[in-house]
């Protein structure tokens, strides 16, 4: 069985891979780590590293299993000026 | 130029960061004096926001109110501004008693001014008095003259402008030939016609071969200047800028410099990118978590919001590929601007400027009208700046009046018009009638507090129901604390932010705290203890940057590449070492962390005695709207039912809730006014204050405040102590 997923790409983001939204086929059994791994090959140029993971706004682990239509982004770090 | 009063001087050299001088100007005597800074007030003071506190405790009383002889105007930059081999340090501070609050307030804003003020001299600037005719004060290092001129008077045009004022002044000081070795600051019309005036920093900028400015956003120090009939300071110096702190080991700030500026060239293209995109960047962020104060903070989203999204600014407007720094040696360079854009809108249509901005804060102050049009956004910007207005407590005070429209608390008749949400016109129409003091623009120039009161009368005249039952409905979503309007973020899911928000001295600004994401995205702050230590940390880490004169966004809004692995990454305590690095190489300290915020705790409490001298300090000034703490009507519950259903049953512990929405609309407002509640008990107890909110004391005397004055001002609200050791 697979599921499809949404990653959102946020800001400057988007500079690199030239679309808000990257609706990607996973198997139901995924977790975070391979949608990471997904977008790390299709966007190589992506800075991730020290970036947070969320999943429907919530903060999230690599472990963490998803859900059908789960929205996942990449968060970096915003202080607050 | 009719010369009112002329003093010839020699500028002090700096040394260490600091020129031991500052400037006292009093306009209604047109006396100008220098006053030597001795040694402890220095070290207790430190500069910035220190210096302008320590000067309005000593200076003005219980009595003063912001349109008083007696309030200063304090302009201070810091020992740590004013050098280019480290970023961000062109900032300096604007102190004052607030028409908005009535108790002190600061706001801090970057250029050329700070540096070439103390270039000629001066740590600080105190201006006190109210002049008859509108003046000038033109400080010139080069020639050691400081002069008192009658403000020279320009076309209609020019002279409701704080830009085009600014610009026309240099011009004519100069000779037409303005250059980065002159700088100034102005208040325009709007500052006279409203309590949230705003004082502008301009400098030239060679890149872009014209006048740039900064603003001095928050709580009406432009009003304070234009009531004091002030139109302008002018510093000129033509020393040099590189080496002009004369730090104690030019090495050592090198260094510390070197390192911050790796970190933020490694690091701000992989993380916000502020040195492309500037702060608008933060729109898509906030609108993402629910944070954008769309409607009056209603909603924290909206699906026009990609509009002003930061990619159509860079597309548009902003020019690209070019340093945008404030400041000489900035590589953060966040100073966004744009060239020939030709203004649609209001009294100059049609006119073609350059546009510095927007900030995140101002395009986030349009929306908080419902309004997602970026052409609006560069031109409410513009005007703004122009006629010398906050972009924050604008867009804040209109929108409270669009849902006063809203919930029938307003009527047509009332304002002269529909006051609808989303409705470029209006908006438009509204910010040029609150600048020119016109129309229905004079509620709106009061600011929320006092927008809010007049409302509450008309209503109740016109319906018979008591005005303070009008306020209790209008107090939840009149989105101020102490006077001041929120700045731009939705606080209700993170009570963190609640208390950075309501603690806040100056009022709801986050330059005191901004937790949100450690605390409602990282959950990083799980317990009343966490957000306490987190509530009283990062204020006076914040407090310290406002005192030496620096920006804090290089620090902030940079994490380091090694801050992930220590135990407080939100801290960024790496790059913060520089910063003490950099502190003890200008002034040859030898200061560690713990020292520096021991250092601010001292100006943070001297702020709270004078909030206490105001009546702005107790516990019911730290109160902060429903609207704040969560959805204030049901309305807003509805918007994100779901969400507001979870959190109900994993607070409650839950499978079924009340199936009336308005039920599970009053038992998640009670669960949040309850943890406000407790959380002010638990900040009181770590910030060293009574359960009233009250400074203890021992916290007092421990920081080497304890004067007459607050001894008597602690008696006066009943704190008993034995006797105690008076500080000077």
């Amino acid at each position: 069985m697979a599921m499809v997923v949404s990653v959102m790409f946020l800001g400057a983001q988007r500079s690199v891979t030239k679309k808000r939204e990257l609706r990607i086929s996973v198997s139901d059994q995924a977790c975070v780590s391979e949608v990471v791994e997904y977008v790390r090959r299709e966007f190589p140029q992506l800075p991730l590293k020290d970036i947070l993971v969320t999943v429907n706004e919530k903060i999230t682990s690599f472990s963490q299993p998803l859900n059908p239509n789960d929205k996942v982004t990449f968060l970096p770090h915003i202080g607050g000026g | 130029m009719e010369i009112i009063n002329f003093t010839a001087y020699k500028p002090a050299a700096i040394r260490g960061g600091y020129t031991d001088k500052i400037l006292r100007v009093d306009l209604s005597s047109a006396a100008i004096s220098i006053d030597t800074v001795d040694q402890e007030f220095k070290e207790k003071f430190v500069g910035g926001r220190g210096y302008a506190l320590k000067l309005i405790w000593d200076g003005t009383s219980a009595e003063t109110q912001s349109d008083s002889p007696e309030n200063i105007l304090v302009l201070s930059g810091g020992p740590l501004c004013s050098e280019p081999r480290f970023p961000g340090t062109g900032k300096f501070i604007v102190g004052t008693i607030s028409p908005l609050t009535e108790t002190f307030v600061d706001s801090n804003v970057g250029g050329h001014f700070a540096p070439l003020m103390k270039l000629c001299g001066f740590d600080a600037i105190a201006i006190t008095g109210v002049s008859h005719k509108d003046v000038v004060v033109a400080i010139d290092g080069d020639k050691g003259s400081i002069e008192i001129i009658e403000a020279p008077q320009f076309d209609q045009e020019t002279e409701l402008g704080a830009l085009s004022y600014g610009e026309a002044l240099l011009n004519l000081i100069t000779e037409g030939q303005i250059h980065e070795n002159i700088a100034a600051v102005t208040a325009g019309v709007g500052a006279l016609n409203t309590r949230f005036g705003i004082i502008n920093s301009l400098y030239f900028d060679p890149r872009r071969k014209r006048l740039r400015a900064k603003q001095a956003g928050r709580g009406g120090t432009g009003t304070v200047m234009r009531q004091k009939g002030l139109r302008g300071v002018v510093v000129k110096s033509a020393l040099p800028r590189i080496g002009a702190n004369n730090p104690v080991d030019p090495k050592g700030v090198k260094e510390a410099g070197s390192k911050l500026k790796r970190v933020i060239s490694q690091m701000d293209p992989k993380q916000l990118r502020l040195s492309s995109w500037g702060t608008p960047v933060l729109v898509e962020y906030m609108d993402r978590y629910h944070l954008l104060p769309v409607q009056n903070y209603q909603y924290g989203q909206h699906p026009d919001s990609p509009k002003v999204f930061a990619d159509v600014f860079l597309e548009k407007y902003f020019t690209k590929r070019l340093p945008d720094g404030c400041y000489l040696g900035c590589n953060l360079a966040c100073a966004k601007g744009a060239e020939d854009v030709q203004l649609t809108r209001g009294p100059m249509a049609g006119k073609t400027v350059g546009i510095d901005g927007p900030e995140y804060e101002s395009a986030a102050a349009v929306t908080s009208m419902g309004v997602f049009d970026p052409q609006f956004v560069m031109e409410y910007n513009w005007y703004c700046d122009n006629y010398g207005l906050d972009t924050i407590s604008m867009g804040v005070t209109a929108s409270f009046l669009m849902e006063c429209y809203q919930r029938g608390f307003l009527t047509e008749e009332e304002v002269g018009y529909r006051l609808e949400w989303g409705n470029v016109k209006i908006a438009d129409r509204l910010l040029h009638e609150t600048a020119q003091g016109k129309g229905f623009g004079r509620v709106c120039g009061q600011g929320v507090r006092r927008a809010k009161e007049w409302v509450a009368k008309q209503y109740s005249i016109r319906t018979g129901r008591p005005v303070d039952s009008v306020m209790a409905e209008l107090n939840k979503f009149a989105m101020e604390v102490k006077g001041l309007e929120f700045s731009m973020y939705i606080p209700k899911e993170s009570l963190a932010q609640q208390g950075g928000y309501g603690f806040a001295l100056k009022g709801p600004q986050h330059d005191e705290a901004w937790l949100i994401f450690i605390d409602q995205i990282h959950n990083e702050l799980p317990t009343f203890e966490t957000k306490a230590e987190a509530l009283k940390w990062f204020p006076l880490v914040r407090t310290w940057f406002n005192a030496v004169g620096l920006c804090k966004l290089p620090w902030i809004d940079v994490r380091h590449p090694e801050a992930a692995s220590t135990e407080d990454p939100s801290k960024n305590h790496p790059s913060l070492s520089y910063y003490v690095d950099y502190m003890n190489a200008t002034t040859g300290s030898q200061k560690t962390m713990e020292d520096l915020l021991e250092d601010s705790e001292r100006l943070y409490m001297l702020q709270k005695l004078i909030n206490l001298r105001h009546g702005k300090g107790t516990r019911e000034h730290d109160q902060i709207p429903e609207r704040a703490m969560g959805p204030a009507f049901p309305n807003e519950y509805q918007a994100r039912e779901e969400y507001y259903d979870q959190w109900l049953k994993e607070q409650l512990g839950l499978h079924e809730l009340p199936a009336a929405l308005e039920e599970r609309h009053r038992l998640l407002m009670q669960l949040r006014q309850k943890a406000y509640s407790k959380l002010c008990d638990v900040v009181y107890e770590e910030k060293g204050y009574s359960l009233d909110g009250i400074p203890l004391p021992e916290t007092v005397e421990k920081l080497r405040l304890l004067d007459r004055q607050a001894l008597d001002l602690l008696q006066g609200h009943g704190m008993e102590f034995m006797k105690r050791a008076l500080s000077n």
